[in-house]
């Protein structure tokens, strides 16, 4: 490849990429360079695109890769891109290449009118538990659309320099979706921060519209509403935005449809899912906790929920929505279509588990909240640690871990893009790097996210290098990796039905018991002479709560077990999950 | 006339129930059992479009074979002795339940023991009126639960 790699490194990744020495398998699904993401951005004019950049739009054009707004850019599209264009080729990012962030895209304030903590207590509990980033996410309504979007503006910016911005603090707020879930929506911070969410949210949440309840017009305004934020990229207003899908299987009220609908219509913006909800305290047993599902997953379907969906997709099992927690599932299902689509692990924080403040008398009715936007500082109670309370403190158990380029708004928002990230609770493990390379071979490899394109009959292995836990989580216990599993299932291409939620072909492939392995351990698996397309995935556990997947034991023998509707201890079923990575032969 | 679908238009389950109360309490609600103890009430799901959002119709039928597949009953014959804990086998005696189901489809032990938490809310599946149930602290749960966390509840308890 001789053509230049000459576009800036706008992202201000200080460290220089050795390029050329590479041929193109080894070429890593990297973050589209700038070049790459006008090419695929059709906000940008062709003729704004440098003649190479549009040779390539017009060959993805030409492949029916991309539509009317970039639309089913899927593995297919951005590795062919990214072969096409060299990528950016580093031998510099694998293993040490990247910051793992840790952080929580999924996080309440006393702007919401069912939470009740200051910014400055969400961050500082977040920086205390180890949080690199954290985006703040306030329910959308009519009193956030009107007051609380703009008044908790001051205390975001205040609380980012009350830790010398060493804590990364994005606004964003929790949108309802038209026709769905909940959703996080955040932007990078910047002098239009707040007016754009601000224009978001009376614009396009189901609340504040009236567009909450499921029908194919209120499906479209949701589509609508990630095309304003894809805009409001193109058009210089905000760096950044991204979405993910909240507590996704909890009502059965995301479509398979609608989730790739999102996908598919701004895939740069719509990057995932919580594979974990929070509310991870809410299984916890009465008297001690609120007793109620894991993750307050104790709902029935109702007349909005997807008919296909069955019963058992709305409990968690391990503490992990269905969706992400089926192998052979929905999540699966998208992934074998070649779908970029990610999940994370986040707190859901609105009321902490055993906190013992409560919200200021005189300022804490649905009145004050809807003059203020916002209730009262929290005060001191009286009545002890609250045990009906189901969430824990960000970073107190959920975490995902970014792979950014350096500690900034920009590479966190460009890892989640990319899919760098794997999720843990309790603290599970302590360090996690995950290739994709040729078989033995010392080569750097592939990171989590990444594309694969390779040659036929190229032999390649998975080499996953765990640090185990040394320290306690903040239960006081160090938590012990027992087993890990590798899932493998193959690309089959676009479904033909868009509600399709299973991957038949998916199934667990490997297992390590890991349990008397060393802290520091590196696991190879041999992913064979590359055939057709597929991907593989990582899951890990403390080993103390398995059963037989849904898919039946010949799909996944030793999964997580459905979680126990008032007895769910989550300190004692611990997980990690990786996002995927994908072999595509050329 | 075996299936009659009596009304429409209750936003959920729970008001779609309360209709057959009311009606049955004197009130002119337009639902009724038509009088006959064997005869099962079931919600249905209408689905939303453009004109109208997502809604919840009752349907009674004289057998669940009358009813539309994922009909979820609350009233059946023998739904009223469904209280507090039992074995899965005498649910299944004492109503016309006919299958309980854990949530992989397998067919549960009848040694096992169900709290019905005074609820009991079986759906059809395959003609038969089938109850999928749920792990509970002590044997098994039926899956839907009493007392869901609504949306954005405050769980400031």
């Amino acid at each position: 490849m001789s053509h230049g790699h000459s576009h800036p490194h706008s992202h201000g990744d200080a460290r220089p990429h050795a390029h050329g020495e590479h041929d193109h398998e080894h070429a890593p699904a990297e973050p589209l360079s700038d070049e790459q993401r006008a090419v695929l951005d059709l906000g940008v004019a062709d003729s704004d695109l440098p003649p190479a950049g549009l040779a390539r739009r017009n060959i993805l054009r030409t492949a029916g890769i991309l539509g009317a707004s970039a639309a089913g850019a899927s593995v297919f599209g951005v590795g062919q891109a990214a072969a096409a264009d060299g990528a950016e080729r580093s031998r510099r990012a694998p293993r040490n290449g990247y910051l793992w962030l840790a952080g929580d895209h999924h996080i309440h304030t006393q702007y919401s009118s069912d939470a009740m903590y200051r910014v400055v207590d969400q961050v500082q509990h977040a920086h205390a538990y180890g949080l690199d980033w954290m985006v703040i996410t306030d329910h959308g309504s009519v009193a956030h659309a009107k007051l609380g979007v703009e008044k908790v503006n001051p205390d975001i910016r205040a609380a980012r320099e009350a830790f010398d911005n060493e804590m990364l603090v994005f606004q964003g707020l929790e949108w309802n979706i038209p026709a769905a879930e909940h959703g996080t929506v955040f932007v990078h911070p910047g002098a239009n921060e707040v007016a754009v969410l601000r224009e978001f949210e009376n614009s396009f949440d189901g609340s504040v519209n009236g567009t909450g309840s499921s029908s194919p017009a209120n499906e479209q305004q949701a589509l609508l509403g990630l095309d304003f934020l894809a805009t409001s990229i193109t058009s210089g207003r905000i760096a950044d935005a991204a979405f993910f899908a909240n507590h996704p299987a909890r009502k059965g009220i995301d479509s398979p449809h609608e989730i790739r609908g999102w996908r598919d219509r701004q895939p740069r913006i719509a990057l995932g899912m919580e594979g974990a909800p929070g509310h991870q305290a809410a299984g916890i047993p009465k008297p001690y906790g609120p007793g109620s599902g894991r993750g307050y997953y104790d709902n029935s379907p109702s007349a909005a929920s997807f008919p296909g969906y069955p019963l058992a997709s709305y409990i968690t099992y391990g503490g992990f929505d269905w969706m992400t927690s089926t192998v052979g599932g929905l999540w699966d299902s998208l992934l074998s279509e070649g779908k970029t689509w990610w999940i994370t692990a986040n707190s859901d924080s609105h009321t902490i588990y055993l906190d013992d403040a409560v919200r200021p008398p005189g300022a804490d009715t649905s009145a004050y909240f809807a003059e203020n936007g916002r209730y009262g500082d929290p005060v001191h109670g009286s009545a002890g640690g609250n045990v009906n309370n189901g969430d824990f403190w960000p970073g107190f158990y959920s975490r995902t871990h970014v792979g950014a380029r350096k500690a900034t708004y920009a590479a966190v928002l460009e890892g989640l893009r990319a899919g760098r990230m794997w999720v843990d609770h309790g603290r599970l493990l302590a360090g996690l790097e995950v290739r994709v390379r040729e078989r033995g071979t010392r080569d750097p490899g592939h990171p989590l996210g990444s594309v694969v394109p390779v040659g036929k009959g190229k032999r390649l292995e998975l080499v996953v290098a765990i640090t185990k836990q040394t320290l306690p989580n903040w239960a006081q216990v160090v938590p012990h990796l027992a087993k890990v599993d590798v899932i493998r299932g193959a690309v089959t291409g676009p479904a033909s039905d868009r509600d399709t939620f299973s991957a038949p072909g998916t199934r667990v492939v490997k297992s390590w018991d890991v349990s008397s392995s060393p802290t520091a351990v590196t696991l190879t698996h041999d992913l064979g002479a590359v055939d057709d397309g597929f991907y593989v995935r990582l899951r890990g556990s403390d080993g103390r709560r398995l059963a037989p997947g849904l898919g039946g034991a010949s799909v996944d023998p030793a999964g997580p077990a459905a979680d126990v509707i008032g007895d769910a201890d989550p300190w004692n079923d611990l997980w990690f999950y990786t996002n995927p990575i994908w072999v595509l032969p050329r | 006339m075996r299936t009659t679908t009596l009304r429409g238009g209750w936003a959920d389950t729970r008001a779609a129930e309360h209709a057959l109360a009311r009606s049955e309490a004197g009130h002119d609600d337009g639902v009724s059992l038509l009088g006959d103890p064997a005869v099962g009430a079931y919600t249905v799901f209408v689905p939303g479009d453009d004109d109208s959002p997502p809604q919840v119709a009752v349907v009674v039928a004289a057998s669940p074979k009358d009813a539309p597949a994922g009909a979820r009953a609350f009233r059946f014959p023998g739904h009223e002795t469904l209280v507090g804990a039992m074995t899965v086998g005498e649910l299944l005696e004492r109503s016309s339940i006919g299958r309980v189901l854990d949530l992989t489809g397998a067919p549960v032990d009848p040694r096992t023991s169900v709290d019905t938490q005074d609820f009991v809310r079986p759906t059809v599946q395959d003609g038969v009126l089938t109850l999928v149930v749920r792990p509970g602290v002590h044997g098994v749960l039926p899956f839907e639960q009493p007392h869901p966390t609504p949306c954005c509840a405050d769980h400031d308890g």
